[in-house]
């Protein structure tokens, strides 16, 4: 038997009909109202699959964007802060070409030791530059400032309480940069070259094992006398006499000459020995040894905090002797073998600048309170001229760097924002609704919706009994 | 003869008249469900024979009114309506579950991707407290969210039991219908009657039934159907037997009928209980998981971290042991069977004490490590905190609740990290102020060839002014002569020592201090009598002087190498640091293997950092050192520093609690003081070496979670429902058709077309009237008869 169609089965597959229109014409709707084509993972599994990864792709983009932009301000703030040092240094050049200047006297060079200090504290707080409450320049220990001005016995000195740390970010796949800077590296350069003795000691650097940055004061005083006869004893006037010291007694009359120089009677308390070659030694002769010549040491002590520490010399065959500083904890290896004579070396450690000692030793410089006399003062301010352009190399060096690192930063950025650019096109391609299509589609739908209802009336309606009478 | 027409007439008028009823009983049926159309069977009557050889008809039989339906298509039918409903309730759970995940916009991978995202925000600026909450916050977030989910997909599955019950209510409503049924249809159908109508009502029971349970229905030659539910009878004869619902052994839901599990493959009843023992379980146990992983992972990197405040002065854990046997004690059991939500497994766990600074801002000082390893199958938590007691400045102790607190001294403070110590020098036998002597291999040593008691003197004071002491080794001191460890060594040596010197242990080597410094302090070790316990000790007998200021070891920076282990520097030779040509430090691992040379000779600029490959940067300052006065320093080089996972276990400055998703909580500790978030390994206010650690989370393929990571994991999970929702509304729309298919079928066989039954009507109406006819005309004709005689 054929097929029979009943009104049952008409009005079914009609029913069917219009469901399915329906069904079509809701999900293309949710798809236009809401913009997308994936709104739960069943819609397009496969899809779903990769959408998730995309998304979370966009966010870590997104937080490596914020990182380049957070990168950039801190490097801007940081470079500004180097510029603010760069336009200090410059000024104190000026002030210090002003303190060369033949025709300043010591009221006008005291102003400009005043404003020295003024610029020294204002150095101190650059470095101790923030953004927001943390500190820039101090490393991984930006809870606290990193440079801490000391005025003690040692004289005056910044000490760097931050660490060489990074606090690294991500700002593109696979690429970290560091958000801080160690502000010592800077503003505290050791990069160390030769060593320099000015003055006229005999004592001589040895360039191997020096911490001391900058240029230090390396003190060479008297300190007693070694396996000299017990009738020579030191006396309390000066001496400046050092090392192997010979003595002649003679007897009659009792003399005596020590280096080589004339002979002076004896006994004699607190006298003035002279050396062949000029030197001084205030000694105390109580009278004649049993051996009326030989050789006896006179000791040298080397400091270069001032006294604190005073490093003893008995041997003057040593070719390096440690000298170390209290305060800073820096040494200082002295080569002792051709050490003559008491004096004041100073002592520049090349390629090594510490600014704010600079300024420091300018400042006091120019204050002058051991009342050195005017030419020593301009001499040594002129000296200076060199150690504030290193000084001011230095900062201008870190400015460079910065700006280096500040324009990858922009070329980072441009990356990351292309692969957001990308990232974004292949989740709106998997996840977003084809606006235009989708429209069409729902008028289609919509035709094909009106057309069914149509055409199932028109069936369902028609029967026998129109036609029977 | 003429009586007989009337007859013939009067059947046929019965017949037009039947069929015509039949046909407005389908008329009047035709959206009756179920129904199937009735048709008349009309048989010419019996003949009579007139004369021999000569048949007259009698006119029609109604012999019966059949109903028109095919029992194979609707043995079909009652299967694919199982089917049907079954894929309906798939569906429907799995939508229900895929809402429940609310993803890609709002749910768990949103949650894991904030807590990264407030973790990667706070490494731009750790010291930031906002950001620190952040962190706090989104964990909290993420946490709540996973509970969420569990609650509701427990709900789901607890749901089944109710909804089962409601049909197995209606189930048993239809079964005793059919069993009514039959009753009615026997009796009917023996008196010789067609039951069409109850038939059809039975047979549209019986489908209903079908779509909740999966049944099979007999015909027996009585006409009465015998519905078999698993194999069981549920129906026989007239007699119904209920259906009902109970747990199983598993507490999942199941059918019985008596005291026994009836089963069922297919209908709504099957598809709920399917879900609930086997689907939702699944899902259920993978967000798990997920959790207690997330958990795991992330506390072993949090309990090893530093909080901001730096060391802690007292730590109390957030768990405890729980009292296996039952004595009242807690604490004494075994720590594998101490009940704890995680496995301890055998390992070390590294304890760091250190001085704290004296005011905020500064860092800790003279930071000793102590490594403890652990045993989980012979050491019980009482053990670990007796051990942690013997370490100096701290003390353990196991409180009633079987929770560990750990306090230290006042002044003092300790931590689990793994940072570098800075100055891993502080004794100071590495070329420090106070003279030392070292021995110049690693222990173990050989003292096998020595007679005992063994007799060593100590000289220390100045060259004006010595001071000797004499340390006696006896053989008792030592488990075995021939195999001295350097432990056993320091123990005998500063029993005797007193307060002139102190013996140590440094990169398993020997080493003696004196105990004053300076320039003018001496040290110097040498036999009594004929013992040559130094030379089998290695140790020197020349006499060593101090320094003024002994060389500074600084180290910096954080070790980024696999495993835990440890680097020993000594030096190469004797020398000057920064002044003596080719003066060099050997750094050797713990195994005495030479890793590096570092050259610290002319050359080196005394305080200046050198880095080695692992992270880790050293610096010496200005000082002599000695190679054959056995100058040795030892760095621990920690990975993981706490291998076992007590702390992770105990809960001991963890991020979260809990071990599921059911349950996961972040650390009240840190909702309450978000400053006790972790997020550094060393004290600097800006470290942020923890954060870096829980981003590498964020990569790290996990073993139990499929060798994925975190988030992959939970991808691949809301795929798999993902998939499993679009393949269940494929078999939905698929049982669909294949319905329609069928019911299209049987609309074919059985169905009412009113055209039909119009024609139908019609005819039997013609046929009415014709007979009316005829009867009019044999009554004419025998009255024409009758009046014939008048």
């Amino acid at each position: 038997m054929t097929l029979r169609i009943t009104q049952g089965h008409l009005f079914a597959r009609a029913l069917v009909d219009i469901h399915r229109s329906l069904g079509k014409f809701t999900s293309l709707q949710q798809q236009v109202a809401t913009g997308r084509r994936v709104n739960r993972p069943s819609d397009d599994p496969s899809a779903a699959l990769r959408i998730i990864p995309l998304q979370n792709d966009l966010r870590g983009l997104q937080q490596m964007s914020d990182n380049v932009a957070l990168s950039r301000e801190t490097l801007n703030t940081g470079a500004a802060s180097l510029e603010d040092a760069s336009n200090l240094v410059q000024r104190v050049r000026e002030l210090t070409m002003q303190a060369v200047n033949g025709s300043v006297d010591q009221g006008d060079r005291n102003s400009i030791g005043e404003e020295m200090d003024q610029l020294l504290q204002q150095l101190v707080s650059i470095g101790n530059s923030r953004r927001g409450d943390r500190y820039l320049f101090g490393g991984t220990e930006s809870g606290s400032a990193p440079f801490e001005l000391i005025e003690d016995g040692g004289g005056t000195r910044v000490v760097y309480h931050g660490n060489h740390d990074r606090l690294e970010v991500e700002v593109a796949p696979g690429v970290t940069t560091a958000l801080n800077l160690p502000g010592d590296a800077i503003l505290q350069n050791r990069v160390r070259g030769a060593v320099r003795f000015t003055g006229d000691t005999g004592a001589q650097p040895t360039g191997r094992g020096d911490t001391g940055v900058g240029f230090q004061t390396l003190a060479v005083t008297f300190n007693g006398l070694q396996n000299a006869p017990a009738e020579i004893v030191a006396g309390s006037g000066t001496s400046n006499a050092l090392g192997a010291i010979g003595y002649v007694f003679t007897n009659t009359p009792p003399t005596l000459s020590i280096g080589g120089g004339p002979a002076q009677p004896i006994p004699a308390a607190d006298q003035d020995f002279k050396t062949a070659d000029g030197r001084v030694l205030n000694l105390t002769v109580t009278g004649l040894p049993a051996t009326l010549s030989g050789t006896f040491t006179a000791k040298a002590g080397l400091s270069t905090d001032r006294g604190a520490t005073i490093a003893d010399v008995a041997d003057f065959t040593a070719t390096a002797v440690a000298v170390r500083n209290r305060f800073d904890g820096s040494v200082l290896n002295v080569d002792v073998r051709n050490l003559v004579t008491t004096g004041d070396e100073l002592v520049k450690h090349e390629g090594t600048f510490d600014a704010f000692t600079v300024l420091a030793t300018l400042r006091d410089l120019l204050r002058n309170e051991d009342g050195l006399p005017d030419q020593v003062v301009r001499d040594r301010a002129a000296a200076m001229l060199g150690e504030i352009d290193g000084a001011h190399d230095a900062v201008l060096d870190g400015l460079r760097e910065l700006g280096f690192r500040s324009s990858s930063m922009e070329v980072l950025g441009n990356r990351v924002a292309g692969l957001q650019l990308s990232r974004t096109e292949s989740l709106s391609a998997l996840q977003d609704t084809d606006m235009a299509a989708a429209i069409l589609d729902l008028q289609r739908q919509d035709t094909a919706y009106q057309a069914a209802l149509q055409i199932g009336a028109r069936v369902i309606q028609t029967s026998l009994q129109n036609f029977l009478r | 003869m003429s009586g007989f027409g009337i007859g013939a007439g009067l059947r046929a008028l019965n017949a037009a008249r039947h069929g015509m009823q039949i046909a407005g009983n389908n008329v009047a049926n035709a959206n009756t469900p179920g129904y199937s159309r009735q048709r008349v069977e009309l048989a010419a009557a019996l003949p009579y024979s007139l004369t021999l050889g000569v048949q007259i008809g009698t006119g029609v039989d109604v012999t019966g009114i059949t109903r028109l339906v095919d029992e194979g298509l609707e043995r079909r039918l009652r299967l694919q309506s199982s089917l049907l409903a079954g894929a309906e309730v798939d569906h429907a759970r799995m939508d229900e579950l895929e809402g429940l995940l609310n993803e890609p916009d709002n749910g768990l991978s949103t949650g894991l991707d904030g807590f990264f995202g407030s973790i990667a925000r706070l490494q731009s600026d750790p010291s930031d407290r906002a950001l620190r909450g952040g962190v706090v916050q989104s964990g909290v977030q993420l946490a709540q969210g996973f509970q969420l989910l569990s609650r509701r997909l427990g709900e789901l599955g607890n749901s089944t039991f109710d909804e089962v019950r409601g049909l197995v209510r209606e189930a048993n409503q239809l079964t005793s219908a059919v069993a009514e049924l039959n009753k009615q249809i026997v009796a009917l159908e023996a008196g010789g009657s067609d039951a069409n109508d109850l038939r059809d009502t039975r047979s549209q029971d019986i489908r209903r039934l079908s779509e909740l349970i999966d049944v099979n229905a007999i015909e027996r030659s009585t006409g009465s159907v015998d519905v078999l539910v698993g194999g069981r009878l549920a129906v026989a004869g007239d007699h119904a037997t209920a259906i009902t619902v109970g747990k199983s052994a598993t507490a999942t839901t199941e059918l019985r009928m008596g005291n026994s599990a009836v089963r069922t493959d297919e209908g709504r009843i099957a598809a709920l209980i399917r879900n609930e023992s086997a689907d939702l379980p699944a899902y259920d146990a993978r967000l798990d998981r997920l959790a207690r992983n997330l958990i795991l992972e992330v506390n072993r990197r949090h309990t090893t971290g530093m909080p901001r405040s730096g060391p802690f002065r007292t730590l109390t854990s957030n768990y405890g042991a729980v009292d296996g046997d039952g004595d009242g004690q807690r604490g004494d059991e075994l720590l594998a069977q101490s009940g704890f939500l995680f496995d301890v497994q055998a390992g070390d766990l590294y304890v760091s004490v250190a001085r704290l600074p004296d005011g905020p801002g500064g860092a800790s000082t003279d930071l000793e490590r102590t490594r403890i390893h652990i045993e989980p199958a012979a050491m019980t938590l009482q053990d670990v905190a007796n051990q942690i007691s013997a370490i100096d400045h701290l003390t353990a102790t196991v409180d009633p609740t079987g929770r560990l607190r750990v306090s230290a001294d006042s002044g003092f403070g300790f931590d689990f990290s793994p940072r570098l110590d800075p100055n891993p020098d502080s004794i100071g036998t590495f070329a420090g102020a106070a003279p030392s002597i070292g021995s110049t291999a690693r222990g173990p040593y050989d003292l096998s060839g020595q007679t005992f008691p063994l007799s060593l003197t100590v000289t220390t004071g100045t060259s004006t002014l010595p001071a000797t002491t004499t340390v006696t080794l006896d053989a008792a001191d030592f488990a075995n002569p021939a195999a001295v460890t350097t432990d056993e060594l320091v123990a005998a040596f500063n029993a005797d020592l007193g307060s002139a010197a102190t013996a140590y242990a440094v990169g398993g080597r020997l080493v003696v201090r004196s105990n004053s410094s300076g320039a003018t302090s001496q040290l110097a070790i040498a036999d009594v009598g004929a013992g040559t316990a130094t030379s089998a000790l290695g140790l020197s007998t020349a006499t060593q002087t101090g320094q003024d200021v002994g060389v500074a070891v600084a180290v910096e920076g954080t070790f980024n190498g696999d495993g835990n282990g440890q680097l020993v520097f000594v030096p190469e030779s004797d020398g000057t640091i920064g002044v003596t040509p080719d003066l060099r430090v050997r750094v050797l691992d713990q195994d005495g293997n030479l890793v590096t040379t570092l050259n610290v000779g002319a050359g080196y600029e005394p305080g200046k950092a050198i880095s080695l490959d692992n992270g880790v940067s050293v610096s010496f300052g200005a000082g002599t050192i000695s190679a054959t006065a056995g100058h040795v320093f030892a760095l621990d080089t920690l990975a993981d520093s706490d291998t076992t996972d007590l702390l992770v276990a105990l809960g001991m400055n963890a991020f979260f609690q809990g071990s599921g998703a059911d349950d996961i909580v972040v650390n009240p500790d840190l909702q309450a003081n978000v400053d006790n978030f972790a997020a550094a390994i060393g004290e600097s206010s800006g470290d942020a070496g923890n954060l870096e650690r829980l981003m590498s989370l964020r990569q790290t393929d996990i073993a139990d979670l499929d060798a994925n990571t975190v988030e992959d994991f939970w991808a691949d999970v809301v795929g798999d429902v993902g998939f499993a929702t679009a393949g269940a509304l494929q078999t939905l729309n698929t049982q669909d058709q294949l319905m329609q298919h069928l019911e299209s079928e049987r609309e074919s066989v059985s169905g009412v077309n009113l055209d039909e039954e119009m024609l139908d009507m019609t005819r039997y109406q013609q046929s009415f009237d014709a007979a009316a006819r005829f009867l009019s005309t044999v009554q004419e004709v025998t009255n024409s008869l009758i009046n014939i005689g008048r």
